[in-house]
């Protein structure tokens, strides 16, 4: 690879049950918003960002799949070459980290060996004023998370995507993980100046794309 | 009265604009496209027009008008008529002829005592009046069980084992009697026949089944409007909800779910949105409009084009477009699907074996791409299928309401972070055991408020990056284009004009127009200010008054080779309205007036609209896209 500082792309996906905020954290990090009320994701969304991690420059593929059921036969399609995984739940509803549990699992049977995962809790702003209160809303304990993680090798973040806390933090540690050695694996989908006059030579990306099944 | 004997046995010359334009370009102020609509019909009608309508003429009508209409029954000798070599200027003549007569009967028939004082509601032919405690009570939908009776419309999806997967309004508690009585009506009546129950109808009520084992579906109507036509509207609802259910499953998903248990319960693959999906379809199937309220402010959706599709044979409306910028998107698609990118050397190497001389370096990028639709706020802009197949109607509706369910396009601020949507879709009429895969990006065009929604169906659930590429292509070709970056958004913006003052036809105060080869149709653009009650309810009344003539008592006439249906209809409500609906092989226009209007002005106005709309027939129906 070249010794000038390198866009390093990677391949990223999230998981996680319905309603946990998933679309919402990948809104925060490529727009910098939020909105109340999104609408559920549909199948799954792609979009791109880049993100500088100490001299380099990541640009992340991000696939933003859907929660619910009936598009979870579909998501070995999204992770199969992904680099990096964000699983997320809801710290305020428990069945959605035990469903971040059957994530986790399935991602380190079915997806590739070196893939970076981070455990994800968000909707942090909806315990942030609490005490340790009984009447809070939180219902799944830091700790518990942080177990999980330190069990399965992952990577550990309470997040908001409402206030925006810790999102970024999230991607730049996914970012720091991956190995710099990484082949640039230029997509043939990021391009979007290559229009008109599309030259996809090069052994890497086809070798990439024709087994990605996304 | 009937036009048999006509010696030449030709259609009216309706659309005879092109030959009459050299002939008239030399009278000063009339312009061709209202020629045969106005001044013919002008000319030949005022002997026969109504004597008693003048009564009822309103203001906008001149004093001129009014006394041509008094005038004797001899062709008028209006100089641009005149003017006109005699097969020309006689062609339209009968059929004009024929209408008049026919308006003129049909009128001497109305009852005229006008009652327009009195509350109508259109949803029950009462007089109870409609405010918004009755729309809550007996219109809007409620998951709740107290109250389920008084609701005018349910929809019900069972399994044939009787268990609830959908309803429109009430809860499980209210739906397990009733799921249970109409599983075993439809069972028991079945049951050793060869026969499908279809129906019940009683005074004010109807329920409609469609038995798609192992799922049945349910509709029951008391709304007014939707008893007048036959089964086929509440049928072709049905259908439009079944299409939904299996474009988010597909039917080997729904067979396989209750193939080992018959007790399965569905609602386990649905997700919440699929049932906020179909609280929105039959709503808008029904009423016109749906509920979007979330949690914080109450808000709802006025359009009644979902049902005027179903009332129109599922026709689908187009953008208005000029012919030249349509051909220019067609060709980008076309070209879309030529596009050929070269083969790294890894793939290229297997059709090397046995041919060292014949290098396959290239290969067609689209080549998974089957059908591509360019979407303007739900009206087809522009669309591409290949030669052997075509989306039916009901396959585009159903890729539309998918459409709006997405997340509101333009919500990102930033154009460039636009996200890339991939999802599956069974399209059911054209294959009910498969899906097809989605990509929609959205283009924000300058000026325009909505964007323009590019949507690619592909048969390979693993073509994302080519569906993204030749989206990116599409989207080059169509900002580089100078003519299509300034005139798109101006003509798509220019769709929302009222046609019925660019027309001049301000009697008429809003048309429907279907061309029914393409089963297409344009209608006016119906502009809503007011509060969102009075929406409502002025939709409704649109629906009311459009499925009122359209389910009238048409007449047939014989003009020429052609045959032509009529239907003239007044209702005495409100300020009271005047229906007219001409129809022949070729297209249906179906037009409300206010007041009562003369005979005469009528059919000037709806054959201004025919001729306008046949002559610009490119501009306002894409017919059946291009094809590859």
């Amino acid at each position: 690879m070249s010794f000038a500082p390198s866009t390093t792309s990677v391949k990223l996906v999230l998981l996680g049950e319905a309603a946990v905020g998933k679309s919402s954290l990948v809104l925060r990090f490529v727009s910098n918003d939020f909105q109340e009320n999104k609408e559920p994701t549909i199948g799954a969304a792609f979009l791109t960002q880049k993100c500088t991690v100490g001299d380099r420059t990541i640009k992340y593929e991000i696939w933003d799949t859907a929660g619910q059921e009936r598009f979870a036969s579909l998501a070995p399609m999204y992770y199969r070459n992904a680099q990096a995984a964000l699983v997320v739940y809801d710290i305020t509803k428990p069945a959605s980290f035990i469903k971040a549990r059957h994530w986790v699992k399935e991602l380190h049977e079915q997806a590739s060996k070196d893939i970076t995962i981070a455990l994800v809790g968000n909707k942090y702003d909806l315990v942030a004023d609490d005490n340790d209160s009984d009447d809070s809303l939180r219902k799944v304990s830091m700790e518990e998370g942080k177990a999980l993680a330190e069990e399965e090798g992952l990577l550990f973040f309470e997040t908001s995507a409402k206030s925006s806390h810790n999102v970024n933090e999230v991607f730049v540690a996914i970012g720091s993980k991956i190995p710099e050695a990484k082949p640039v694996t230029e997509e043939l989908g990021s391009r979007p100046g290559n229009v008109g006059r599309i030259d996809l030579s090069g052994p890497a990306l086809r070798s990439n794309l024709s087994d990605c099944a996304c | 009265m009937i036009s048999d004997d006509k010696p030449l046995g030709r259609p009216p010359m309706l659309q005879s604009k092109k030959s009459t334009h050299s002939f008239l370009s030399s009278t000063a102020g009339l312009n061709p496209a209202s020629f045969l609509g106005t001044d013919a019909t002008t000319a030949v009608t005022l002997a026969s027009s109504d004597q008693a309508e003048i009564a009822i003429f309103e203001e906008g009508l001149g004093l001129a008008k009014t006394t041509l209409s008094r005038s004797s029954r001899s062709v008028s000798p209006q100089p641009s008529f005149m003017v006109l070599p005699p097969q020309l200027a006689l062609d339209p003549l009968p059929f004009v002829e024929l209408l008049h007569d026919f308006v003129n009967t049909s009128i001497a028939k109305t009852d005229d005592t006008y009652k327009g004082s009195k509350p109508f509601n259109i949803l029950t032919e009462t007089e109870e009046d409609i405010d918004e405690s009755y729309l809550e009570e007996k219109v809007h939908i409620s998951k709740k069980g107290e109250g389920f009776t008084a609701k005018l419309k349910q929809f019900f999806i069972l399994s044939s084992a009787g268990k609830p997967i959908y309803s429109m309004n009430g809860d499980d508690d209210v739906l397990l009697g009733y799921s249970g009585l109409i599983t075993t009506i439809v069972a028991s009546f079945e049951d050793g026949t060869d026969l499908l129950f279809r129906s019940i109808s009683q005074n004010g009520f109807r329920m409609v089944v469609m038995n798609k084992s192992p799922l049945i579906l349910v509709a029951i109507s008391r709304v007014s409007y939707e008893l007048m036509l036959d089964l086929k509207l509440l049928e072709s609802q049905l259908s439009s909800v079944y299409n939904y259910l299996l474009a988010v499953l597909s039917a080997p998903v729904i067979t396989k779910s209750f193939h080992n248990r018959m007790n399965y319960d569905l609602r386990r693959v649905l997700s919440a949105q699929d049932l906020k999906t179909l609280d929105i379809l039959t709503s808008m199937l029904t009423f016109g409009f749906s509920d979007t309220t979330d949690d914080e402010n109450k808000s709802y959706t006025v359009d009644p084009s979902m049902f005027i599709s179903s009332l129109l044979d599922d026709a689908v409306q187009c953008a208005r477009l000029s012919s030249t910028l349509r051909a220019k998107l067609d060709d980008i698609f076309v070209s879309c699907k030529r596009l050929k990118v070269n083969l790294p050397q890894s793939e290229a190497t297997p059709f090397l074996q046995g041919k060292l001389y014949t290098l396959e370096t290239t290969k067609l990028l689209a080549s998974d791409l089957l059908f591509a639709f360019l979407i303007y706020d739900n009206k087809i802009v522009s669309h591409l299928h290949p030669k052997t197949h075509c989306l039916e109607n009901k396959d585009i509706s159903t890729l539309l309401l998918m459409l709006s369910q997405l997340s509101p396009a333009g919500e990102s601020k930033n154009v460039q972070e636009e996200p890339d949507l991939w999802f599956p879709i069974c399209l059911a009429r054209f294959n009910d055991s498969g899906f097809l895969h989605c990509y929609v990006r959205h283009l924000h065009l300058p000026n325009l408020s909505r964007p323009l929604t590019l949507l690619l169906l592909s048969g390979n659930k693993n073509s994302f990056f080519e569906m993204k590429q030749s989206a990116n292509y599409i989207f080059a070709k169509i900002c580089k284009s100078k003519t299509l970056s300034s005139s798109l958004p101006e003509e798509l913006a220019q769709g929302y004009l009222p046609l019925t003052s660019v027309l001049k036809t301000p009697q008429v105060k809003h048309f429907i127009y279907k061309r029914r080869k393409a089963n297409q149709y344009i209608m006016d653009p119906l502009t809503f200010s007011k509060d969102t009650f009075e929406n409502i309810v002025d939709s409704m009344f649109i629906l009311y008054l459009y499925t009122a003539l359209s389910s009238s008592k048409s007449e047939e006439v014989r003009v020429g080779a052609s045959m032509k249906k009529l239907t003239y209809t007044r209702w005495h409500l409100k300020e009271g309205f005047t229906g007219f609906l001409l129809a022949d092989e070729k297209y249906e226009l179906y037009c409300l007036c206010k007041g009562f209007v003369t005979s005469l002005v009528l059919i000037e106005q709806s054959l201004r609209i025919v001729n306008w709309c046949e002559n610009y027939r490119k501009r306002l129906f894409i017919g059946p896209g291009v094809q590859f």
